[in-house]
């Protein structure tokens, strides 16, 4: 498979870089909390809008933003559903609460996770 | 050989005759009779000259006076029906004996060795189908195609040899739809390559792979191969097995590897398997009428699956889907609104006890299980593979080495059932199919000292099967493909507005091949104060003058040449925001008007899942994962098949 994706977090301006370098060492104190790294990915379903090409890069980045997390394209189901996978932090390691941005975006009809199946 | 042997013989030759061509005088009376030395009217050499003598002789209408041998004559007449016949012209004083000349049924029992093992095709268990049955009925149009979403199959199983849709060079048509290469175990994703390379998990693959984790370690399962062979192995050849649906044939779409397959991939195959768009996947040239699902999982129906059964079902396909293996909850998407969901049953008709069960379940059809522990009383023999890993040799499941049950294999069996009613009538909706399924099951039995079951309860025991539970009761297929024979009624509307006439248009109604609807009949059922009479009511097309907005409900029977009915129902909206061109009527239910079945099931099936109990029940579903695998023999009738 090859996966599409788009990243997550948009380029930072260079004043609030250099807010972020001058409050480092007072942040890292006090809180000592590791910054969001991906840990696992999960697979979801996403009912389109019309009109919408599911492995679009446009589309993908549109996808990313309203989720906060890395969303790649994986495979085309129908004419108004696709596979895709998203990039899961510590904070969010089965991407509950990306799944729950996209939902409450209003960008996508539906998302559902992509769950596996096995033969009876 | 006695002369009434000998004129047993010769009706059945003359009625074998008619089979093939059936007569349009079927209704009329026909006596075979016996007239004693010396009779007139075996000197009589002239046909219209005995005719004249008998008639005249009797009173009765006569219509051909045949002789089958010197002695023994064929007699026909109109007016009067058969028995009546023959009693009087047994009182005629030169008849040795008259009787009516009855019609026989060709009895289609194939010649493959393994075909005594089949208990469940057969009628003698309690919940086998009865399939032998359909066949003298119909053996299946290889124009109907049952696609089978599964594992892929094993095309050079000799048992399977033109047993699916092929391309023009003969090779199996179909797709694999597994997008993740370590899945699909065939070194790529989606492919138009359908067959089966292998589903073996090692220690290696949990180990080294994310993607494997927790996944059961066993050997491949060739279980599309097996469903496969349940559905339409060569029947008649001589070898191994018969499918159900012996002539009808299979598409195989890929969507199970390693270790399962993703709910995006199954749902992909299934629209493509219907003839729907899938992008990058060339369209299915040959869409299959019946999709045949024997997959599930934990979970509610999602709006992925809903969104695909809805479209298939429109479509044209019915979906049949396994209900379960973990004595729960119907899994998805066997729970999803308008699939056939199916229920096992044992031997003797009661749940067994790895079934999963509930209100979505609508049929419920023999699954397998071992009273006895090994060597297995009733399991499914079918086609498989020898193969640990890899393809190996074509084999057969058997009754301790390599047992197959579950509902993976009573979901073939209400397939090809489909497939069989579809040869005979290729015009009947998913909604007919499935409705007459349960409406010619037979009533689920009550074995003595086994509970009902129940939903409120988990326990991991058999039960008797109820129609809250198993669906509308036992698969009956030769009952099932006899009803399919019913022409079908189907109702479209016109805009409704009111003061406007509007057109009742039944002509897409439709009737088995070979028969033509002969009659149509229109009732005002409730006028509800919108319409207060219709016209033309015998015509195909009626018409209504809405006076009023609202809705009015209005009923269709119509008749075949050969007398077979049926009657749908329609909620007609006038002037509503939903009415349109196409479609105003809001509702439109079938009603089977006379059932060829044995009757006794009726109800049962459909309906959402509850997602409390579904929920509650998915950990369950998740530790059992493991255990559907390999093939080998349960100990108990309680013990869950092997995956």
């Amino acid at each position: 498979m090859t996966w599409r994706s788009a990243p997550a977090a948009p380029a930072a301006h260079l004043s609030t870089r250099l807010v972020a370098v001058l409050l480092l060492p007072l942040m890292a104190a006090a809180c000592a909390q590791p910054a969001p790294v991906p840990t696992r990915s999960t697979q979801v379903m996403i009912a389109l809008p019309p009109d919408v090409r599911a492995d679009d890069a446009a589309w993908l980045r549109q996808l990313a933003r309203a989720a906060g997390s890395t969303v790649h394209f994986g495979a085309n189901m129908s004419s108004g559903w696709a596979a895709y996978r998203m990039d899961c932090v510590t904070q969010d390691p089965d991407c509950s609460q990306a799944i729950d941005r996209l939902r409450a975006s209003g960008l996508v009809r539906a998302v559902e996770r992509d769950a596996r199946k096995s033969t009876r | 050989m006695t002369l009434t042997d000998i004129a047993r013989q010769v009706a059945l030759a003359a009625v074998l005759t008619g089979l093939i061509t059936p007569p349009a005088y079927a209704q009329q009376a026909r006596v075979i009779v016996k007239y004693r030395d010396g009779s007139t009217l075996v000197r009589q050499s002239d046909p219209g000259g005995r005719v004249s003598a008998l008639a005249a002789r009797t009173g009765l209408q006569i219509r051909t006076e045949r002789k089958l041998t010197d002695r023994l004559h064929l007699v026909e007449a109109k007016g009067i029906d058969t028995q009546q016949l023959a009693n009087r012209l047994a009182a005629q004083a030169d008849v040795e004996y008259a009787v009516p000349d009855r019609r026989k049924q060709v009895r289609a029992i194939p010649n493959d060795p393994l075909f005594s093992m089949e208990w469940y095709l057969q009628s003698t268990e309690k919940s086998a189908i009865n399939a032998t049955g359909a066949w003298d009925i119909t053996t299946g149009s290889g124009d109907i195609a049952v696609a089978v979403i599964d594992t892929g199959v094993r095309p050079d199983h000799p048992d399977l040899a033109g047993k699916f849709v092929t391309r023009d060079d003969g090779s199996v048509y179909g797709y694999d739809f597994v997008t993740e290469p370590l899945i699909a175990n065939d070194g790529d994703g989606r492919d138009p390559d359908p067959s089966d390379p292998g589903d073996f998990i090692t220690q290696a693959d949990v180990d080294g792979q994310e993607i494997f984790k927790g996944c059961p370690v066993g050997n491949s399962s060739w279980h599309g191969t097996m469903v496969s062979g349940i559905l339409a192995a060569g029947s008649n050849n001589s070898i191994g097995v018969t499918g159900v649906g012996w002539g009808v044939r299979v598409l195989p779409v890929r969507a199970m590897g390693k270790c399962g397959g993703y709910d995006s991939d199954i749902i992909a195959a299934m629209y493509w398997a219907a003839g729907l768009p899938v992008e990058g996947v060339p369209t299915n040239t040959h869409p299959a009428r019946v999709i045949s699902m024997s997959l599930g999982g934990s979970g509610t129906c999602s709006a992925a699956y809903r969104d695909a059964v809805a479209q298939i079902v429109a479509q044209g396909t019915t979906i049949i889907v396994a209900a379960g293996n973990d004595n729960g909850p119907v899994e998805e998407p066997g729970n999803c609104a308008g699939v056939l969901a199916v229920a096992g049953v044992r031997h003797t008709g009661g749940k067994v006890g790895y079934s999963s069960f509930g209100p979505e379940a609508g049929i419920a059809a023999p699954a397998g299980n071992c009273p006895n522990g090994d060597p297995c009383g009733y399991p499914f023999i079918t086609t498989t593979n020898d193969g640990k890993q890899s393809p190996g040799n074509s084999i057969y499941t058997d009754r301790s080495a390599h047992v197959a049950l579950g509902t993976s294999f009573a979901t073939p069996l209400v397939s090809g059932t489909a497939g069989l009613m579809l040869s005979v009538h290729p015009g009947l909706a998913p909604a007919s199919v499935m409705a007459r399924i349960k409406g010619t099951a037979v009533a689920f039995p009550a074995e003595a000292g086994l509970p009902s079951c129940s939903t409120g309860t988990n326990a991991d025991q058999q039960c008797n099967c109820t129609t809250g539970t198993c669906g509308a009761g036992l698969l009956n297929t030769r009952a099932a493909v006899n009803d399919a024979l019913r022409p079908e009624a189907r109702i479209a509307a016109g805009e409704a507005m009111a003061g406007s006439a509007m057109t009742l248009d039944g002509s897409s109604s439709t009737a088995a091949t070979g028969r033509r609807i002969a009659s149509y009949l229109w009732l005002l059922a409730n006028g509800n104060g919108v319409v207060t009479a219709l016209s033309g009511t015998d015509q195909a097309q009626a018409s209504a003058l809405p006076s009023v907005n609202g809705t009015f409900v209005v009923s269709l029977t119509v008749t075949d040449d050969q007398g077979a009915t049926d009657t749908s129902t329609a909620t007609i909206a006038v002037g509503l925001a939903t009415s349109s061109s196409s479609s105003a009527a809001s509702s439109v239910s079938s009603v089977p008007a006379n059932s060829g079945g044995s009757g006794g099931g009726g109800g049962g099936g459909g309906g959402a899942a509850d997602p409390l109990m579904l929920a509650g029940l998915a950990a369950l579903a998740a530790i059992s994962y493991g255990l559907r695998r390999t093939i080998k023999p349960a100990a108990t009738d309680q013990a869950r098949p092997p995956r």
